[in-house]
């Protein structure tokens, strides 16, 4: 099987964050916006593995860190393991068009809210309370609902390209 | 040495996982929880053209496709307008004699114009998507005049209604911490009772401020609907921007201070143009 390289998809991610920041901050109910950029990483850490996925989560955490509010090192912190924990289901769990998105992004969409707690509790005891509020529930199923279509997306264009690969 | 090389090839994964989390971790340890921090003015630095170039890509395309829908609009205004200009036309008329009276006027009264501050209109070009912190990026930066903790203003309900401050920012860009956030402290007052306290956001999740050490005995002077304005009391905003409506008091026997839930003026929502005040050269 041919490897892919992470950093198109280190690249991607980074795009995505951007885009989230900017283009994307009118798409909101109630001021939540879905982490988009956390579905691609899970969709991208799944299909690379957990060496390439923790990589590519820790360079889109840290351009997240330094476009926004957050201190340098906190969305970093928070996509290493996740990309790093979704890398290690490459080849051991098989993801269909529905049930597997949708877990995948409910278990992404709970480990956020577990780390995020945690660094709170450490480095951010004034914004514990932020965590445990009902806009994480509303993110939660925003990412439940987005991500079998963006997986869906995906699946389609990696499928295209693989083809083009074939026919070249 | 090379039982250690040996141990890193065979973990390798693991020793990258712990590596790029002791990273994160330092820092976030050496910020001690500051907005701004040398490193990510360095990083932002890099970063914030880029976020600018798309954001004003994103904005062109925003604006080309409400106008196809606003022109139609645009059209009927534009006849109701004109017969309008024409009842304006008179009143312009009255108005420069009026113009010519008032400034005569001040001339006598040796008016002088006593605020040491200017605004700089600036676009929300980006907003935090996160739900941990609040802030927003505009497309005005030190080139503009604009400093570190400079305020931000918008105009709300027919007032300046107090924003936030800049907290970070590069030659074109800017970051603003909003009243909203949990890390922002002003220095606020009554407008009516006068009675002084502190207000701090609350999170993007609350629509609402708190202001806090109010003193007890103002309990029977604060009513529902009072607003709050800043006291400028070694403070980096200035006087008597407005900050919100009064709207809850909470009064617990155990504590010796007022708490009063504020309504921000401004929707923080909908938020679009800002401006912010900057030093008159």
């Amino acid at each position: 099987m041919r490897r892919q390289n992470p950093w198109i998809y280190a690249v991607l991610l980074i795009v995505s964050a951007v885009l989230q920041n900017t283009v994307l901050t009118p798409f909101h109910i109630s001021e939540v916006r879905p982490d988009l950029t956390l579905l691609l990483l899970v969709f991208f850490a799944h299909q690379l593995g957990a060496m390439e996925g923790k990589l590519i989560g820790f360079a889109a955490g840290i351009v997240m860190d330094l476009l926004g509010m957050a201190p340098l090192g906190f969305h970093s912190l928070i996509y290493t393991v996740i990309g790093h924990l979704f890398g290690m289901s490459r080849g051991k769990i098989y993801v269909d068009s529905i049930t597997m998105p949708v877990l995948f992004a409910i278990g992404a969409s709970l480990l956020t809210v577990l780390t995020s707690l945690l660094t709170a509790v450490v480095f951010l005891p004034e914004r514990i309370s932020s965590v445990l509020s009902l806009s994480f529930l509303i993110q939660l199923g925003m990412h439940a609902v987005l991500a079998p279509f963006l997986f869906g997306l995906l699946r389609l264009l990696k499928l295209s390209r693989e083809r083009e690969n074939q026919m070249l | 040495m090379e039982r250690l090389r040996r141990f890193v090839s065979q973990h390798r994964n693991a020793v990258v996982f712990v590596l790029l989390i002791t990273i994160s971790t330092i820092a976030l340890g050496t910020q001690s929880g500051s907005v701004s921090s040398a490193s990510k003015q360095v990083g932002y630095s890099v970063f914030s053209s880029i976020q600018a170039g798309v954001a004003e890509v994103g904005y062109y395309f925003k604006n080309f496709f409400n106008s196809i829908g606003e022109l139609r609009r645009i059209r009927q205004e534009y006849e109701v307008l004109q017969e309008r200009v024409a009842e304006y036309q008179t009143i312009e008329r009255d108005l420069i004699d009026l113009q010519k009276e008032n400034a005569q006027l001040r001339d006598l009264l040796d008016f002088s114009d006593k605020t040491k501050l200017t605004h700089v209109a600036a676009r929300i070009i980006a907003k935090e998507p996160g739900l941990l912190f609040d802030g927003f990026t505009i497309n005005r930066g030190r080139v503009h005049g604009i400093s570190a903790d400079s305020p931000v203003i918008a105009y709300a309900e027919g007032f300046s209604s107090l924003v936030g401050k800049v907290v970070e920012l590069t030659d074109s860009t800017a970051k603003v911490l909003p009243i909203i956030d949990r890390s922002c402290f002003v220095a606020a007052k009554m407008r009516e009772s006068r009675y002084e306290g502190l207000v701090h956001g609350l999170g993007s999740g609350e629509d609402r401020v708190e202001m806090t050490y109010v003193k007890k005995q103002a309990k029977n002077r604060i009513q529902f609907g009072d607003l709050v304005v800043t006291s400028g009391f070694r403070s980096i905003y200035p006087e008597d921007l407005y900050i919100g409506r009064v709207d809850a008091i909470r009064a617990p026997e155990w504590e010796s201070s007022l708490t009063l839930q504020i309504r921000p003026l401004v929707d923080f929502t909908r938020l679009e143009y800002v401006f912010v005040l900057v030093e008159k050269e």
